[in-house]
């Protein structure tokens, strides 16, 4: 890929639509296909856009009581959605129309997360994990958890889901009954991201630490003194930076050998006085997106930290996502300000 | 700014306390609001309301400084995803299972900064069962006992099925363990919702406005004597007995229909009102007169006499805070001493379990080095042991009063009304277990 780049090395990104979704907006799920931008809001609906103009496509029913969580099939235009109904549901991108809608029983479902193969869907809902099929039929129901699942995660590199979970972690795989690992921690782990390798588990969790979970062992090492709980996580397309939110600025650990541990943080700088909310690496390249309570989306060269703002969405920014088929950045706001950015 | 922030209430009851049925009474009722409920795990609303969701009651540490203590993560999380809703709900309501520990609940207003920010705690109220409490008071987890000392309400519930002896007997454990909080009697948990919602009982802006009145502990009474009096004057003279430390006793005299228990207990509504809600009436010239008169004596170890003025003649009963063995009373005319036709005790706090409120009074100006250092000591050592305590003090550096509160190790302060004219003095609060009045009255007094 050929890219303009600005004198740090960076690409010069200028703002290309502003849209308003209305309500606080909690993902941004641009289609892996291109094309497309799914918007998961704490309002009921959710709105499919145009991703080169921010027209609305479809602004699909979602869910009563607001949508949690947004999975694209990773190679299909259908998309999974989950919400404050209880329901995960399954729609088809092109024609708008719901394929199937499966109720899990519970009045909240918070994470829905597609298998990279595009077979098997998880879905979280209070203290189970669902999962199914395409066609949506459930394969199996997983419950054995102690507390209710914050996040899942499939692995890149082997067929296993990651819980997050009151306690610790639990790894599953589809096929076998019992956990293949159950890894206990303290605390509260709230966010999973592994590594595009499948070498690292990183963890946020909710007494403001960072956890690295080696996948061959399953030892941890434990990041503290966040000022603040880390609610974003981010891999580089590499495996070898985890950024993350948790202060006035972004952290980035860096993961080559030795690891992380007893490393200095890379700092993305941040507003005074603003905590970073999102951060997001693009999909190649050492370049992370950050953005947070100021409004600002700040661009940055981990390998030389250098920050170029790209846009402002006047208020507090909530969710962050690159477009998949060009250089493309989207900011969503709990305005329900949405904005993208590209290339010229 | 503080109006925008979401009220947030905590209902607290063991179970069988009545606690679903109130939800219901709060979501069904004709208020116009629009109420929230996180319900505990093993919650069921058995009516169609949209917004519930349920809570796992999942405890962790978190650290503020040097403090660590519990916080409920389940509700950081939930309340975080309510709380991005626009427009969408008026207050929210935590129900809790009947084991669950408050101080969590309230540390995780006091510490998770998103929250701090967009919610406010109004209030924990807690249901009591006026038929079982004497059992779940021995319950051995010691939860309803924290459920009582950490309320703001407390609604003594399921009245109709108790004797009107016996729930005088309970109100007086209730009130006992848990000075500061207002107790409402109710039958099948209906009760008018603004006294469990917005009631300001975690706010020290609101404890600033009613400063005067929100840290009048235990005022209720622990004795009674009837006296038949001639119209005219009399002395009382009331002596501290050693080893206690009250600065005042609190007391009224009300005409009696009869000196027996009938006659005593005919008047317990109305002395418990003129307790709790008459105004403290001003000592001018030590006279005591009959009637809705709310008396606060000062005394010491030496005998302080009062004048007891009586327009018309009959029987009287005297209703006193503490008993004769801590503060005696003695009453006489012209020099000859007037026996009581009739004495009672009511049961007080010090007959029933280990969670007591304390409250301790100090005249003039603390030091504010002194008692910062006495109030983190004390803290650090028993914070496991205290659930609330609430202050409003007169310190050496301020012109305005300094309004306190706490729940365990958490402490908030804020400047209050200046003092300006008015006569400065210092009043504390601590409710929680094992506490020992005289203990920290002098630890208080030491202080200025």
């Amino acid at each position: 890929m050929k890219r303009k780049k600005s004198a740090v090395g960076l690409p010069a990104l200028t703002r290309r639509w502003r849209a308003d979704v209305g309500e606080y907006v909690r993902k941004l799920a641009p289609a892996p296909s291109g094309g497309l931008l799914a918007v998961a809001t704490a309002a009921d609906e959710i709105p499919l856009l145009d991703a080169a103009t921010g027209a609305t496509v479809h602004l699909l029913p979602g869910h009563a009581g607001g949508v949690t969580s947004l999975a694209w099939h990773p190679k299909r235009p259908f998309f999974a959605s989950t919400g404050h109904d209880g329901h995960v549901r399954y729609w088809d991108a092109k024609t708008g129309q719901q394929l199937w809608a499966s109720d899990t029983g519970n009045a909240w479902v918070e994470q829905v997360a597609f298998r990279p193969d595009g077979n098997l869907l998880a879905v979280a809902s209070g203290r189970q994990v669902r999962l199914v099929q395409p066609d949506g039929d459930l394969a199996r129901v997983i419950t054995d958890h102690p507390s209710t699942v914050a996040d899942i995660a499939w692995r890149p590199d082997r067929d296993e889901l990651i819980v997050a979970r009151y306690g610790g972690i639990t790894v599953w795989s589809p096929g076998q009954e019992q956990p293949v690992k159950l890894l206990n921690y303290r605390g509260s782990v709230l966010r999973i991201a592994i590594s595009p390798t499948g070498r690292f588990v990183a963890t946020a969790d909710q007494n403001s630490t960072v956890h690295f979970w080696r996948t061959k062992t399953w030892q941890d090492a434990e990041m503290s003194g966040y000022p603040h709980i880390v609610s974003s996580l981010s891999w580089d397309s590499t495996g070898r930076y985890l950024a993350t939110d948790g202060g006035e600025d972004g952290m980035v650990w860096d993961c080559s050998d030795p690891g992380p541990e007893g490393r200095m943080p890379i700092f993305l700088k941040g507003d005074i006085d603003r905590l970073t909310r999102c951060v997001a690496f693009a999909p190649d390249g050492p370049v992370c997106a950050t953005a947070g309570e100021s409004g600002t989306v700040t661009i940055n060269d981990v390998t030389n930290p250098t920050r170029i703002d790209v846009g402002n969405l006047g208020g507090s920014v909530t969710a962050l996502a690159w477009g998949r088929d060009r250089l493309q950045l989207f900011a969503g706001a709990a305005s329900g300000q949405v904005e993208a950015y590209a290339e010229h | 700014m503080t109006d925008a922030k979401v009220p947030v209430t905590v209902l607290t009851g063991f179970l069988g306390a009545g606690k679903t049925t109130l939800l219901n009474h709060l979501l069904t009722a004709d208020h116009g609001k629009r109420i929230a409920v996180i319900e505990n795990e093993y919650g069921e609303i058995p009516i169609d309301h949209e917004l519930v969701v349920h809570a796992d009651e999942e405890l962790f540490e978190m650290s503020n400084g040097c403090i660590c203590c519990h916080v409920r993560g389940d509700l950081i999380r939930i309340l975080k995803s309510l709380l991005q809703r626009k427009h969408k709900f008026d207050y929210i309501l935590i129900e809790t299972t009947g084991v669950a520990d408050p101080g969590p609940i309230a540390q995780t207003f006091m510490l998770e900064p998103d929250l701090m920010h967009a919610t406010r705690l109004d209030g924990i109220v807690t249901l009591v069962d006026a038929r079982h409490l004497h059992e779940h008071l021995d319950d051995p987890t010691g939860e309803v006992k924290a459920q009582i000392g950490f309320a703001d309400v407390i609604l003594l519930n399921k009245t109709d099925l108790v004797p009107p002896a016996r729930i005088e007997e309970i109100e007086a454990t209730l009130r006992g363990m848990n000075g500061t909080a207002k107790l409402y009697r109710t039958e099948r948990s209906v009760v008018d919702l603004d006294r469990v919602l917005g009631v300001n009982g975690f706010s020290l802006k609101h404890a600033l406005d009613v400063d005067a009145e929100f840290l009048e502990v235990e005022r209720s009474f622990r004795w009674a004597s009837v006296f038949a009096l001639e119209a005219g004057d009399c002395e009382l003279t009331a002596t501290l007995q050693p080893g206690h430390l009250y600065p005042k006793l609190p007391m009224c005299l009300i005409p009696v229909a009869s000196a027996d228990r009938a006659g005593v207990d005919a008047l317990l509504d109305k002395a418990y009102d003129v307790f709790h809600t008459a105004e403290v009436l001003a000592d001018a010239g030590g006279v005591i007169t009959p009637g809705d008169n709310y008396h606060q004596l000062p005394v010491a170890e030496t005998p302080t006499r009062f004048v007891l003025r009586v327009v018309e003649q009959g029987l009287y009963a005297l209703f006193a805070k503490y008993p004769p063995a801590e503060i005696t009373l003695e009453l006489s005319r012209g020099g000859s001493a007037v026996a009581p036709r009739y004495e009672q005790r009511f049961k007080g706090k010090r007959e029933h379990g280990d969670v007591t409120s304390v409250s301790l009074q100090v005249a003039g100006t603390l030091d504010l080095d002194k008692v910062n250092a006495w109030l983190l000591r004390y803290r650090n050592e028993r914070y496991k042991d205290l659930f609330r305590y609430k202050g409003v003090l007169s310190v050496n550096q301020y012109p305005e009063r300094l309004i306190v509160q706490g729940v365990h190790q958490l402490v908030e302060c804020d400047k209050g009304r200046p003092w300006g004219d008015e006569p400065r003095s210092s009043k504390l609060v601590f409710i929680g277990r094992n506490l020992d009045q005289a203990v920290l009255q002098k630890e208080f007094e030491a202080c200025s």
